[in-house]
């Protein structure tokens, strides 16, 4: 395999190999937890150290896993970080575990976590593993942020629970547009991204 | 060494459950007092709300300032514990570690808004798919509901989830338990909820299940605390003669 160079491995995540506008994985979680900036980071966050952590995990014992279980061991691994990141959040941030309800528990099946292991952790060394690890979390994290950003400031007219746009403008007949806390808006959304994406990058685009 | 052996799988997997498994213990173990106080703050929240309270940032001190008494009624209505011991059995009850049928004493938390008395009840019930649990806050007369806080484990989102929205709730207040010293409850109608003022409840659309689950909860749970209800009105009868008086002279009238 041809060696990428560590740089890259995180930066190739957030951009030309993007896990949600260009693998196309994580699409579920990134529809429901969008309506809002602070939900959008802390599961952005929950991803990036999962994704991180059971990449390093699975990297280090890659050579003692028997080939028939591997996916089982997988599984075991991220089921056990998603546990752990779901006990610490019910620990030390009590109301966005609530409002992340199921879908922290939920990461266990987002199909970031279990591609990397597959495609890649499997067959490197820790730190490249972890390093694709945090590169992937943050690429889903960036792409969760543009959409929770465009969607709580013209949703609900705030940012991070913040009014922003002023009472005047409400005055002047401005209205949220309720169609952005809808789960339809977050794809719509998303298609906008892939969009810019594409038009932007010469490499995305098929002949 | 041999990685694909039989014996070598069947070992590799064992040690990495006893590991998960002791890991996630410990942690489990050590989160557990915070996460412990942390349900304890939400359902002080919970119990504020039903009254109409909004609770500020210092939940356990506005708890405080409002909660005046509290203790455990067994059915006949005899009172007994204190206030720490009512709210924990009334947390338990809602953070699912207590159960209301198997329970042989009910917590009654005793709420003063305003000069005006109010008592709070857990509720626990089942839903459509898993438990369903709240607070009603009753009137003075312990007949009359004050406001009711539902919450829900897992409701279907946007139709049975809905029973946690204050606009359904909101139907709640003012409706009678009793009628003529029979209890009666809370009744779930599919439309024309207003031809039963007293106890009428306009069902959660699409939700007839969930609907029902509630009805089941607020009435089984409060009828529970029939035998405190007499106690109460046969203690407020003899000691309050003006309320007494009152009564009369609307009967003249």
């Amino acid at each position: 395999m041809a060696q990428t160079k560590n740089s890259e491995l995180i930066k190739n995540p957030l951009n030309l190999n993007n896990p949600i506008t260009v693998q196309v994985l994580g699409i579920c979680s990134a529809l429901a937890v969008t309506v809002k900036l602070e939900p959008a980071i802390v599961m952005a966050i929950s991803v990036t150290v999962v994704t991180a952590l059971s990449n390093l995990i699975i990297s280090l014992i890659r050579n003692t896993i028997p080939s028939r279980i591997r996916i089982i061991v997988q599984l075991m691994v991220v089921s056990f970080l998603v546990i752990l990141v779901d006990q610490v959040l019910k620990a030390f941030m009590y109301e966005l575990d609530k409002a992340l309800s199921v879908y922290i528990g939920l990461i266990i099946t987002n199909c970031i976590v279990m591609g990397r292991l597959e495609a890649f952790a499997l067959g490197n060394k820790p730190l490249p593993a972890l390093l694709d690890g945090i590169g992937n979390g943050l690429g889903y994290g960036l792409i969760l942020v543009i959409v929770a950003f465009v969607r709580e400031l013209f949703g609900s007219g705030q940012l991070f629970g913040f009014q922003i746009i002023p009472q005047a403008c409400y005055d002047l007949g401005y209205e949220n547009c309720g169609f952005m806390l809808n789960p339809p808006m977050a794809l719509i959304l998303i298609g906008v991204v892939i969009w810019i994406q594409r038009s932007k990058m010469k490499e995305l685009q098929e002949k | 060494m041999n990685t694909q052996s039989n014996g070598y799988t069947v070992v590799y997997s064992a040690i990495m459950v006893v590991v998960v498994a002791a890991a996630l213990t410990l942690v489990s173990q050590g989160l557990k007092s915070r996460q412990v106080a942390n349900e304890e703050n939400a359902n002080r929240a919970s119990i504020l709300k039903s009254a109409g309270i909004q609770p500020g940032e210092d939940v356990p001190a506005d708890f405080q300032k409002y909660v005046t008494d509290g203790f455990v009624v067994d059915k006949d209505g005899n009172k007994s514990g204190n206030l720490d011991e009512a709210f924990k059995a009334a947390s338990a009850l809602a953070s699912k570690t207590g159960k209301f049928e198997n329970a042989e004493k009910f917590p009654v938390l005793v709420l003063n808004k305003d000069g005006e008395t109010k008592y709070i009840v857990p509720l626990d019930g089942a839903g459509l798919w898993d438990r369903i649990w709240g607070f009603a806050s009753l009137k003075a007369d312990f007949n009359t509901i004050d406001g009711v806080v539902f919450d829900h484990a897992g409701e279907t989102p946007g139709l049975g989830a809905e029973m946690t929205n204050p606009n359904w709730t909101k139907q709640f207040a003012g409706k009678q338990m009793a009628e003529n010293g029979q209890f009666k409850g809370v009744k779930i109608y599919k439309g024309n909820a207003s031809s039963d003022p007293l106890h009428g409840i306009d069902a959660i659309s699409g939700s007839t299940m969930t609907s029902n689950g509630v009805e089941n909860m607020v009435n089984n749970c409060l009828e529970k605390y029939n035998g405190f209800k007499q106690k109460l009105s046969q203690t407020s009868a003899a000691s309050a003669p003006v309320a007494a008086a009152d009564c009369c002279t609307k009967v003249n009238e």
